[in-house]
């Protein structure tokens, strides 16, 4: 945690602010180690502090050592006031892309009364991604609890997939994919389970809905578990009964496009030049019209974070970075393909951390 | 009038009433309530004017042109730079937004496009405008909340009845969520909470490793969603013989909840309900362990509305759905919580939950 204070600091300086209000829950739990669902933190380059209510002022003292907790309570933000005149703070960076414009509003409006009184003027000042950027690398303890993650969607896919019958809804096999990973220790689910079939693979962010699996058409699953706060996302397509020619064409180039992806990527790379790469094989084979989203993203606290690649995207893939590869290809009206892995960006290229089964056929 | 058409009708009153052009609606219980439409994910708003109204989404707009009727549906990137084209063509003048969920960011996002836009647009931060309406429950949403209640209540009567001394707590939790799923449920309403035994002792129980014991009394609170609606049920059950510290404690909340229920009517205030709740504990001599909330209104969200709280100002009225749960929590030795969700008729509260619940006990 402390690296990861300093780390903050350091990001503060460079933008000449002295203090940071952080809001976001995965941010305060990452810098903190704080889980509950409520609280602010003000850090300043001595100081750190965790704001919480009297729910969750014990277990503040226990998760988040490195901070003192100060008691949040009242409607007229006298904490706020009162952490900015002991720390000194005189410009507070705030989290645009989390702060609601009521309480930045409610704050803004404590912060013209306390600067009538006090000794040093405090402004509030908008930023955005200074911690999201630190939490693009992992560290290892973080790639341990990613890696736990990734076995619990990887062992409930693998289980569940060869059961699969014709007639069953796509709701069902949503349920036993998330029975499974909750029995092998998921703490919850990452996001909503997809599971689309015939022409909604089609649809990339269709969920589960009541329609019954037939023989022969696509089945998109698209998974995570959480574990110490960590997502996994998982995707694999199949086929129930013997695959059609389009279906072998069209798996066939999405594998291969996710293949090239994750042998020749490499550190430095920007998320426009990776996205490419894969893109390219599905140009070649005809279907770069049917290629409509981004190659892959960051995974970790949030299930969708940086580093971005996309087309276009000019941040770079850096060594310590977890993110998904995960082509896809959507015929309207046909259904669909697509194959996600996450892998960890190593000195010398990506190393593939989930491991469930490639099959075109479910293998039932 | 259907009740879509019912629920948009009573929005365009409303923003008359507080001058309003046009609102920007990115929470997604309003935008699910307004337009019926749920799989909007992250992004998507909806834009309501005097006489047009907009879905817009980043995902498949042929399924929520499908799925909707009256919304012009527009397919958008992460940015807002849909919206200054669109009001420019309606006349906005005053355009609001939901401050309460819209983030700074996207806030100042919005502004800027207006005014490279040219658009003559105020931006104004509105507070609790959808809310307002969505406290009062049309038929609609009644016979889909009964739903989620009747699923809640069906999956506590199946696994309470199978307890036994060995169970962990968390073991307890899985059963009682899985039963809720078998039953039609689509997710939780919030984590279920146990407490059983001394972890009764305070309110809002994660689940834990501690294992049943024979003559535990044990705290559920638990509900399932149906169709975004949440539902919300406490029992106290107990696993052979309990205490009789435990059985007079039991009584009075058990007692508390009933007079309550049988005496809310049109009109009054959350505090006063909590002060009527807390009479009958305190009475029976354990005033000073009565919890700190006592209730609150459920709808597409577990917690909206007014609550019953100490001194709350919030007002029930006729239509509204919520719940009434008085508590006793003692630190080291156990609590009691009931929780059934009423719904304010005429004559009074008509109880919407159905699971059984312990009688008194003779002491």
């Amino acid at each position: 945690m402390s690296q990861r204070l300093s780390n903050v600091r350091n990001a503060m300086k460079e933008r000449r602010l002295d203090g940071l209000l952080i809001s976001a829950p995965e941010n305060r739990r990452y810098l903190s180690g704080f889980v509950g669902s409520a609280g602010y933190l003000i850090i300043s380059q001595r100081d750190a502090v965790l704001a919480t209510d009297f729910r969750y002022i014990e277990q503040a003292g226990h998760q988040a050592p490195d901070f003192r907790v100060a008691r949040v309570s009242g409607p007229n933000l006298n904490w706020f006031s009162q952490i900015l005149a002991e720390t000194g703070i005189s410009r507070l960076g705030f989290e645009s892309d989390d702060l609601t414009v009521a309480i930045h509003r409610r704050l803004s409006q404590r912060l013209k009364e306390h600067n009538s009184q006090a000794a040093t003027r405090v402004s509030m000042v908008a930023t955005a991604g200074i911690t999201e950027e630190i939490r693009a690398t992992k560290e290892s303890e973080e790639i341990a609890s990613l890696q736990r993650a990734i076995d619990i969607s990887d062992g409930a896919m693998d289980a569940v997939t060869p059961t699969i019958q014709p007639g069953q809804t796509e709701q069902e096999v949503a349920w036993r994919l998330e029975v499974a990973m909750r029995e092998l220790g998921a703490e919850a689910l990452a996001f909503d389970i997809i599971v689309g079939s015939g022409p909604n693979a089609a649809l990339p962010h269709h969920r589960a809905g009541e329609r019954a699996i037939e023989e022969g058409e696509p089945i998109v699953i698209d998974m995570g578990a959480k574990y110490n706060g960590y997502c996994s996302d998982l995707t694999r397509t199949v086929i129930l009964g013997e695959p059609d020619e389009t279906f072998i064409k069209v798996y066939d180039t999405v594998l291969a496009a996710q293949q090239t992806a994750m042998v020749t990527v490499q550190p430095g790379m920007t998320g426009g030049e990776a996205d490419n790469l894969a893109r390219k094989v599905i140009e070649d084979a005809g279907y770069g019209e049917q290629f409509g989203h981004s190659l892959g993203h960051g995974v970790g606290l949030a299930v969708h974070e940086r580093p971005v690649a996309g087309p276009s995207a000019q941040g770079k893939l850096g060594e310590g970075m977890a993110f998904t590869i995960e082509p896809g290809i959507y015929i309207s009206g046909w259904g669909g393909v697509r194959i996600e892995d996450i892998v960890l960006m190593e000195k010398d290229g990506a190393k593939q951390l989930s491991h469930a089964r490639k099959l075109r056929t479910n293998g039932g | 009038m259907s009740y879509l058409n019912q629920r948009m009708q009573a929005l365009r009153d409303l923003l008359k009433e507080h001058k309003l052009d046009g609102l920007l609606i990115s929470t997604p219980e309003n935008r699910r309530y307004i337009s019926g439409f749920a799989d909007l994910e992250g992004a998507g708003y909806l834009l309501v004017t005097a006489n047009r109204a907009f879905l817009a989404t980043e995902f498949h707009p042929t399924e929520a042109s499908r799925a909707t009727t009256g919304f012009d549906v527009v397919a958008i990137r992460r940015d807002l730079n849909w919206v200054p084209p669109l009001i420019s063509e309606s006349g906005v003048a005053r355009l609001g937004i939901e401050a309460d969920h819209l983030t700074v960011s996207s806030r100042d996002q919005l502004a800027q496009a207006l005014r490279e836009d040219g658009a003559q647009t105020e931006v104004i931060s509105s507070r609790g405008l959808i809310e307002d309406l969505r406290v009062f429950k049309d038929t609609e949403e009644l016979s889909t909340m009964q739903k989620a209640i009747d699923i809640t209540d069906g999956a506590f009567e199946e696994v309470s009845s199978q307890i036994e001394p060995g169970w962990t707590e968390r073991e307890l939790g899985w059963r009682l969520e899985s039963a809720m799923r078998d039953r039609g449920g689509d997710g939780l309403a919030f984590p279920t909470l146990i407490g059983s035994g001394p972890n009764g002792g305070f309110a809002g129980n994660i689940p834990t490793e501690r294992v049943i014991q024979d003559g535990d009394s044990i705290i559920i609170d638990m509900g399932a969603t149906y169709h975004g609606y949440c539902s919300d049920l406490t029992r106290t059950v107990v696993v052979g013989e309990p205490h009789e510290r435990f059985k007079r404690l039991y009584n009075a909340v058990y007692d508390s909840q009933k007079n309550a229920i049988e005496k809310v009517r049109h009109g009054i205030k959350g505090g006063e309900i909590y002060a009527m709740l807390t009479k009958v504990l305190s009475d029976a001599g354990f005033g000073e362990h009565a919890g700190p909330a006592f209730g609150h209104s459920i709808g597409l969200e577990v917690h909206e509305g007014p609550r019953i709280r100490y001194q709350h100002p919030g007002v029930f009225e006729k239509g509204m759905a919520f719940t009434i749960e008085p508590g006793i929590y003692i630190p080291d030795f156990g609590g009691a919580r009931l929780e059934d969700i009423v719904y304010l008729e005429d004559t009074g509260a008509r109880v919407m939950s159905k699971a059984r619940k312990l009688s008194k006990f003779g002491v």
